[in-house]
């Protein structure tokens, strides 16, 4: 579960990047922040990353603080960044054996090749150094990661942008597949047709505050637009 | 855990061949200059070789002669073999400073100074060349040996190796997925920089042994303590480089910077540090003018060769007043002879007083080194190196000095003979080889081993400093 | 219209790059570490110049009046009693002292011997010695390089990474353009520094110049020769910065190529012509000569006297008469001349052989040196500064030609005037025994010995302007 009592943050400039945030996100959901470019979701992210601390409030990862509790929380998160990077000297399967030793869920590698393959990687790229990946293929070696990890909960953050549909819907099909499998998703956005087709609540943020937040089946694709744009203005 | 980083940091540093050509320059300079320095130690060692040889013969020689003039002459000519006077003037001694095994990885001083030195009871160090036949121009660029390759080559492996450990995680953006994946970063980073270190000394220490299996100009055997020592000294070198480089990547700049900053801290602690050191030490401590020397000598000379000279200083040194005549005993002396000999006596003491003006200076402008040294880990290994090798300034004065003494006392052996009319018999000349081996000395331990400290503490000190910087660093992004 | 456009361009992009090495540092820190270090160089330079120049010229004078002063003795005394030639000083030193520390500066003057030259003072300061001199010819080799890489390795990477270099080539700006730009850019940043220095070295020079010619020439080729290495550098890290994707590996790249190029080939060198021509040793180089010189000693009693009989013969078929018995003293004088030639054959033979395995093993340097421009602007600044082997040579040369001459004044002095043993020459006889005067080589001279190396400089420079160009053209967007 991942869950945000009255999380704020503010920086030393006196700029507010999140203004009090409330947000739960239970295990087999998807919620998709929407905003515009410094709307804060980026920070929210990261604030459940423990990457930043809090300036009042809680981010809170299955129960645990992240802030006082990172290195605990960490081993239930897996993360997707906007542009995922791994080695590029190494291949995709030596990229997910290295991550996973890390984090000790150290795996043979069969069972490394069936993640790699059953995160949408095909067998012929599987040996190959990851400099030669498109961004699509990297993603997919994350999505092998998070599985491989067995994390209760994934962010994301961007992770549809610079895809082409296809490679997109791939994704997206991943990551209703996951959720299916009982992770807490949190997808920071800016694509809302994914959002509205992959998540199943939906919150939009600008300036640092959730302005809205609401089930996903509740509305259409144009009436979500007409929201969005409506909060935008 | 280790060994599931060390085995990825081996696999990232090859497939970009990183790793491979580092090791095969570390090996490949660790060889050169190991056997660059053993053949100039072999170059020495055949000298001295041949020397010995020919003194053997000379010397057996020389009292087959004497035996054969020996009795059949009323009186003994100038130039007899068995005259003392001659035995003073054109016999040649040998006086040779063998090199230590570490002059193996140190050619230091020794292509500058002798390290055999001939004399005869007049003269000091009469050899046509007292110091080897070198290029000056390479004398000016100096050889590749083993301390040049650690103290200003080693260094600059250790900052490709490693100058970017951390930089480079953030820059590929792995930084992220790594926090995530192994919360513990600090402990990570330091598993990756201590690959490099493991596998710098692995390769470092293979490398001084293979090159002494290969090339040393003595058993392997011979290197003992002080050659540990040596490489101790040079390994807290490495690691100091090695710790310069984990506090500036601590610093949470970018590859680039860290880049620069290494390099210029190279070049300042390498090689400006120790420039701007010299300068200052020679202007605080100058040596005085050799040609000013050479011109109070010519005066001296000038004066010795003065017969009023000749005449008070036989009064101040009755014991040579049995040169007032033409024959001593049964020895004829050549007429030039006592002049000679007093010009000789008054010139050895006032080059005694000059040298030692010289060695004062020197010495003096050594010893603030020394103690300067603490400022530059680059100078400390550098004393050491002279040291532990025998090739330091000091031990050739030292070697200098012990070769005064081996002189005044053949001289002494010579003169009594003169003065007294004996003729040599073919045993005297056993009194003393002419073929003599200065045993050396002790170089100063407690100096190098506090030292050796010193570059430990400083380096620890680094480490423990760059991983107060990262705690301190706040990782947002 | 095109052609203002196309220097519009180009100083536009000049203008750009001065305007971003102000803003961000680069230059006030390039000129501010150049300033320092030139001008402390330069400082202590001139200092060094100062002294050291005094000292030669009042010990060369001073060693002249103490010959002319020396008491009536008889002429072989006065050659054994000899004199000094001193080198002096070139004003060129105050930039590069080249091989100097490690040659003499003195040579003994006297009968039968030619001694090699004395007094380095390599042997008179410490080991740092061997880190370089800290000279302005130092900064200039060794630190400008490293310099202009930091500023320059990051031309064109950082344009890439930055995006902006698509922008500048979308305005219609040709890559000759932006090079051209590029490039007037870079020599922009760095005249601020090195003008400056030159200007003042310059004025330093001039004021101080006195006797020697051809400053003006050398003054000009050393300093056409140092901006074409800086170039060369330039050039290289612009084309290096092309070529790589990113800017920590341009920076990378350069570095090793400074390693290389600055330290490492120059060693390398100095092993391969060492290995290629080896030197003898002292002991052998005095065995050679002493085997076949007098030296004296009971041994050479025959010789001596061989070299009377031949002398009464050369007299007596001179003279022409009957009785072929010439006076003794005459013979005496030309037995000694007799013993001089012989030894010029053979000192002759032997310097000669050195200084031919010096030259073989400076041209090594020079083959060698197609790889490092380094080496060629090193060997061509000793050449013009007159610090080189070459000049150490002449000054030998010359040394033994004023040699001769006074041993054949004072032996041909015996032969004329020495009726018995108590003949003495007098001051009318020193003073026909020139005052030795040194005249450096001159400016074609002392090129003749480097034109290899300056068409290798120019032709690194062309390499560096093709690879430059090459690079640029293929600038992978």
């Amino acid at each position: 579960m991942i869950e945000a009592i009255e999380l704020t943050k503010e920086y030393k400039q006196g700029h507010i990047a999140l203004k009090g945030m409330n947000l739960k996100i239970n295990p087999q959901e998807i919620y998709c922040l929407l905003g515009s470019n410094g709307a804060g979701k980026s920070t929210t992210i990261n604030l459940f990353l423990d990457f930043i601390k809090p300036t009042s409030g809680k981010a809170l990862i299955n129960g645990k603080e992240v802030s006082v509790k990172g290195a605990e929380t960490k081993a239930d998160i897996a993360y997707i960044p906007e542009n995922l990077m791994l080695y590029p000297y190494l291949s995709g399967l030596e990229n997910l054996d290295f991550f996973c030793g890390l984090s000790g869920h150290t795996k043979n590698r069969e069972e490394l090749i069936e993640l790699l393959i059953g995160s949408g990687l095909q067998e012929k790229f599987i040996c190959e150094r990851v400099k030669n990946y498109s961004k699509g293929m990297r993603q997919k070696v994350g999505i092998a990661l998070t599985k491989a990890k067995e994390a209760k909960v994934l962010l994301l953050d961007e992770p549809t942008s610079g895809l082409d549909p296809k490679a997109s819907n791939e994704f997206s099909d991943l990551l209703v597949e996951m959720k299916e499998k009982g992770l807490a998703i949190l997808m920071a956005t800016h694509d809302l047709f994914r959002a509205r087709e992959t998540g199943t609540q939906i919150g939009i943020m600008k300036e640092g505050s959730l302005l809205q937040s609401f089930s996903a089946n509740e509305v259409s694709f144009k009436e979500l637009e007409h929201i969005y744009l409506k909060h935008m203005h | 855990m280790y060994k599931h980083i060390f085995a990825y940091e081996f696999k990232k540093m090859t497939t970009d061949r990183t790793l491979w050509i580092l090791t095969s320059v570390l090996i490949g300079f660790t060889l050169l200059s190991i056997f660059n320095g053993s053949e100039w130690v072999k170059f020495q060692n055949s000298n001295l070789h041949k020397i010995k040889v020919h003194q053997k013969q000379r010397l057996e020689k020389h009292k087959k002669d004497i035996v054969e003039y020996s009795g059949k002459h009323e009186l003994i000519g100038s130039e007899a073999p068995n005259s003392a006077f001659s035995i003073g003037t054109y016999t040649m001694l040998y006086i040779v400073k063998p090199p230590y095994p570490n002059a193996t990885f140190a050619v230091g001083q020794s292509d500058l100074y002798p390290y055999y030195i001939r004399f005869s009871s007049i003269d000091r160090s009469n050899m046509l060349l007292n110091e080897e036949v070198l290029n000056p121009v390479n004398l000016l660029i100096g050889k590749l040996d083993f301390s040049f390759f650690t103290i200003y080559l080693i260094p600059l492996l250790i900052i490709v190796m490693t100058y970017d450990f951390f930089a480079s995680e953030r820059e590929l953006r792995t930084f992220i997925l790594l926090r995530i994946y192994y919360p513990n970063i600090l402990k990570f980073l330091l598993i990756k920089w201590f690959f490099r270190v493991g596998w710098f000394f692995m390769v470092f220490y293979l490398g001084i042994f293979i090159a002494l299996v290969l090339f040393s100009p003595f058993p392997l055997n011979y290197y003992d303590w002080s050659t540990l020592l040596l490489i101790g000294i040079s390994s807290v070198y490495a690691l100091f480089w090695f710790a310069l480089c984990f506090i500036i990547n601590m610093l949470n700049k970018n590859s680039l910077f860290n880049g620069i900053a290494l390099t210029m801290l190279w070049l300042f602690i390498v090689l400006l540090l120790p420039a701007v050191l010299n300068i200052w030490i020679e202007r605080k401590y100058p040596i005085p003018s050799r040609n000013t020397e050479i011109v109070k000598q010519r005066e001296i000379k000038e004066n010795t060769d003065n017969q009023g000279v000749f005449r008070q200083y036989l009064k101040a040194h009755p014991e040579y007043h049995a040169f007032k005549s033409d024959t001593i005993g049964k020895n004829v002396i050549a007429g030039w002879y006592p002049s000679y000999i007093v010009s000789v006596a008054v010139i050895d003491s006032l080059n005694d007083m000059s040298e030692q003006k010289f060695k004062n200076s020197l010495t003096m402008q050594e010893t603030k080194l020394q103690d300067f040294s603490l400022i530059s880990p680059a100078l400390i290994t550098n004393l050491a190196f002279n040291q532990i090798s025998g090739n330091s300034y000091i031990d050739f004065k030292i070697f200098k000095e012990s070769f005064k003494e081996q002189q005044s006392q053949w001289r002494a052996f010579v003169y009594d003979h003169i003065l007294k009319g004996i003729p040599f018999k073919a045993t005297d000349l056993n009194r003393q080889s002419n073929f003599i081996v200065y045993k050396g000395h002790p170089f100063p331990i407690d100096d190098n081993l506090r030292n050796l400290l010193w570059i430990l503490i400083l380096s620890i000190i680094l480490i423990l400093a760059g991983i107060l910087q990262f705690k301190k660093n706040k990782y947002e992004k | 219209m095109q052609k203002r456009l196309f220097l519009t361009r180009i100083i536009r992009l000049a203008g750009n790059e001065v305007t971003a090495a102000f803003r961000d540092g680069r230059m006030i820190l390039l000129a501010f570490a150049s300033w320092i270090i030139f001008f402390s160089a330069l400082y202590i330079g001139y200092s060094y110049y100062r002294t050291a120049s005094a000292d030669r010229i009042l010990s060369q004078h001073q060693v002249r009046q103490l010959w002319l002063q020396q008491e009536d003795k008889n002429p072989h005394a006065a050659g054994h009693y000899g004199t000094y030639t001193f080198k002096p000083l070139s004003i060129f030193s105050i930039i590069e002292k080249g091989t100097d520390p490690y040659t003499g500066e003195a040579i003994r003057i006297e009968t039968h011997k030619q001694n090699p030259p004395e007094v380095r003072t390599a042997e008179d300061t410490t080991f740092l010695l061997r880190s370089g001199e800290f000279t302005i010819g130092f900064a200039a080799l060794y630190i400008i390089p490293l310099l202009i890489i930091i500023i320059i390795h990051g031309m064109i990477s950082k344009e890439k990474e930055q995006g902006t270099l698509k922008l500048i080539l979308s305005q219609g700006i040709t890559k000759t353009q932006l090079l051209l730009g590029k490039v007037l850019g870079a020599i922009s940043i760095l005249s601020v520094s090195i003008l400056p220095v030159a200007v003042v070295s310059g004025w330093i020079i001039f004021k101080n110049v006195s006797t020697e010619e051809n400053v003006l020439e050398s003054a000009g080729m050393l300093l056409l020769s140092y901006l074409i290495y800086f170039m060369i550098f330039l050039f290289i890290s612009i084309a290096v910065s092309a070529a790589c994707e990113t800017t920590r590996k341009s920076l990378l790249l350069l570095f090793t190529f400074w390693i290389m190029v600055c330290i490492i080939i120059p060693k390398l060198s100095v092993f391969t012509a060492e290995t290629l021509y080896p030197t003898p040793s002292a002991y052998e180089f005095t065995e050679n000569i002493e085997k076949k010189t007098f030296q004296g000693g009971y041994e050479s009693i025959s010789h001596w006297q061989d070299l009377n009989k031949k002398a009464e013969k050369k007299l007596a078929e001179k003279n022409k008469t009957n009785n072929s018995k010439a006076p003794s003293v005459n013979v005496f004088g030309y037995a000694l001349q007799l013993l001089e030639n012989e030894g010029h054959t053979t000192y002759e033979h032997n310097y000669r052989r050195i200084d031919s395995l010096f030259m073989l093993q400076n041209k090594t340097h020079s083959l060698l040196s197609v790889f490092s421009p380094f080496t060629n602007m090193k060997f061509i600044s000793m050449g013009a500064t007159g610090t080189d082997v070459g000049e150490y040579f002449h000054f030998i040369n010359s040394s033994e030609k004023y040699r001769r001459s006074m041993m054949n004044i004072l032996n041909k002095d015996i032969m004329e005037h020495q009726k018995n043993k108590e003949y003495k020459g007098n001051e009318k006889l020193w003073k026909q025994v020139p005052d030795y005067s040194y005249t450096p080589r001159n400016f074609e001279t002392r090129c003749s010995d480097y034109i290899f190396n300056v068409q290798l400089l120019v032709l690194w420079l062309i390499f560096s302007v093709f690879t430059v160009v090459f690079f640029i053209k293929r600038l992978n967007l």
